[in-house]
């Protein structure tokens, strides 16, 4: 959905139009999924479910368009996946004999969400991120978000963003590739400083 | 310089040929597995915004508000009966206690001081008489004694009587030197009083002590009779059992 259609269905929304819910329902909750799942929760989809319900309940009091909507739905969903990892981490994982496998130490959620679509070394080269250089690389790529909203999202300032995404990538790049910096980029600093 | 990743204006796009780009893609395709699963709340939502909650959020919290109103309005005004009940009891314990409520607490005194001397006959007397007594607890316990004897014995003469009981029942009564009853009894015997000599006859027959055990025993003998030798045979064991003793005998005599 682009942005003009973003927009239309947001002030449909916020004046009750029933369709119009479904129609964002329908843009943005595989997006807001796939975060979740990049930061490993585990049931994604019912707390995606709990942030468009939250954000609908105050649909009436939001002002704003479709690229505020859209910051908005991932600030909420962010915090969801903060306060996931906070209970997770006071309750403690729980598994099942059954869960444990023939393995017992068994993969990160996160890991196992990548691995149905990603080969193993780009699921290992994603699990050594930190949390915060993975939550920019998920509202960048996943969300589609720019760097200002990003910073929103996170509450942080746009140089930190930067600083993670690109820490993030050089990363990624340090474990998928031996040639850590891609041949272009290296091609454009030999010419500027030959 | 900005990077080449920052150049897009939404959204993160990386060259094919970043060694980066297959975890950039890995992440894009987890958006594209399809449409999430609605919880049921949110497919109630979806089917009927304003039914379930859409700029309802006001309305639901003055529910709540008048939900909880009405039980606090409920305990103000049980709290308030409540207070009322207690206020009454309050006046009514003030009440009692000032009209008899007193006396009911010295019988517990006395027969903590001397329960060997209590009979049943005349706790009902000392009860009123209790409370003149012992109002001033201070030091007029034991000169006031001699003055209970005298209501009781009306015929005979009641300074003799008054001087005569107080330093045998003192000194045949502190054992232990202590209290402010010993003092008394320096006072009445006019020296230093041995508490430590216990009923030894030879205290009594010596000095004033001796004067005054005499004129007890021929006294009191003539006025009292056989009340008078039930007190003093007991042994004395508190001013307040020779008085309950005396008084009791001059009822039961009159």
């Amino acid at each position: 959905m682009d942005s003009a259609l973003m927009d239309a269905a947001v002030a449909r929304a916020k004046a009750g139009d029933r369709p119009a819910f479904g129609q964002l329902w329908l843009d943005l909750s595989p997006r807001v999924a796939a975060y979740l799942r990049s930061h490993g929760v585990a049931d994604a989809e019912d707390v995606t479910s709990e942030v468009f319900l939250a954000v609908f309940r105050h649909m009436d009091r939001f002002s704003g368009g479709g690229a505020a909507f859209r910051a908005l739905v991932f600030t909420v969903a962010h915090r969801r996946q903060v306060d996931w990892h906070r209970q997770r981490t006071r309750r403690g994982t729980w598994l099942t004999l059954d869960d444990l496998g023939s393995e017992p130490a068994s993969p990160s959620a996160e890991s196992a969400a990548l691995a149905a679509i990603a080969d193993e070394q780009v699921v290992a080269a994603l699990g050594t991120l930190t949390s915060d250089q993975r939550s920019v690389l998920a509202l960048r790529v996943v969300a589609e978000l720019s760097l200002e909203e990003t910073a929103a999202v996170l509450g942080k300032d746009l140089g930190a963003v930067k600083s993670l995404q690109h820490r993030a990538l050089a990363r990624l790049r340090r474990k998928l590739s031996p040639d850590p910096y891609p041949r272009d980029a290296l091609a454009r600093l030999n010419a500027r400083h030959a | 310089m900005p990077e080449p990743e920052d150049l897009a204006p939404r959204g993160l796009h990386v060259p094919a040929s970043d060694p980066a780009a297959p975890a950039v893609e890995a992440l894009r395709a987890l958006a594209s597995q399809g449409p999430v699963a609605a919880s049921a709340e949110l497919a109630a939502f979806l089917d009927e915004p304003a039914g379930q909650g859409l700029g309802t959020t006001s309305p639901q919290r003055s529910d709540l508000v008048t939900v909880v109103r009405l039980p606090i309005r409920r305990a103000g005004r049980v709290a308030v009966a409540v207070g009322a009940a207690l206020a009454l009891a309050a006046i009514g314990g003030v009440a009692v206690a000032a009209t008899g409520g007193a006396p009911d607490r010295e019988p517990a005194q006395v027969q903590q001081d001397d329960p060997s001397d209590t009979t049943t006959s005349t706790s009902t007397e000392t009860e009123t008489e209790a409370p003149e007594t012992e109002a001033p607890e201070t030091e007029a316990p034991e000169t006031e004694a001699p003055e209970t004897e005298d209501t009781s014995d009306d015929e005979s003469t009641d300074e003799d009587a008054a001087t005569h009981t107080a330093n045998p029942v003192a000194s045949a009564n502190h054992h232990d030197g202590k209290g402010k009853d010993d003092e008394h009894a320096d006072v009445n015997g006019g020296g230093v009083v041995d508490h430590h000599s216990e009923h030894s006859t030879a205290a009594h027959q010596s000095g004033d002590d001796d004067e005054q055990g005499e004129d007890q025993g021929d006294e009191q003998g003539e006025d009292h009779g056989d009340d008078q030798g039930e007190d003093h045979g007991s042994g004395h064991g508190d001013d307040q059992g020779d008085d309950e003793g005396d008084d009791g005998g001059s009822h039961d005599d009159d």
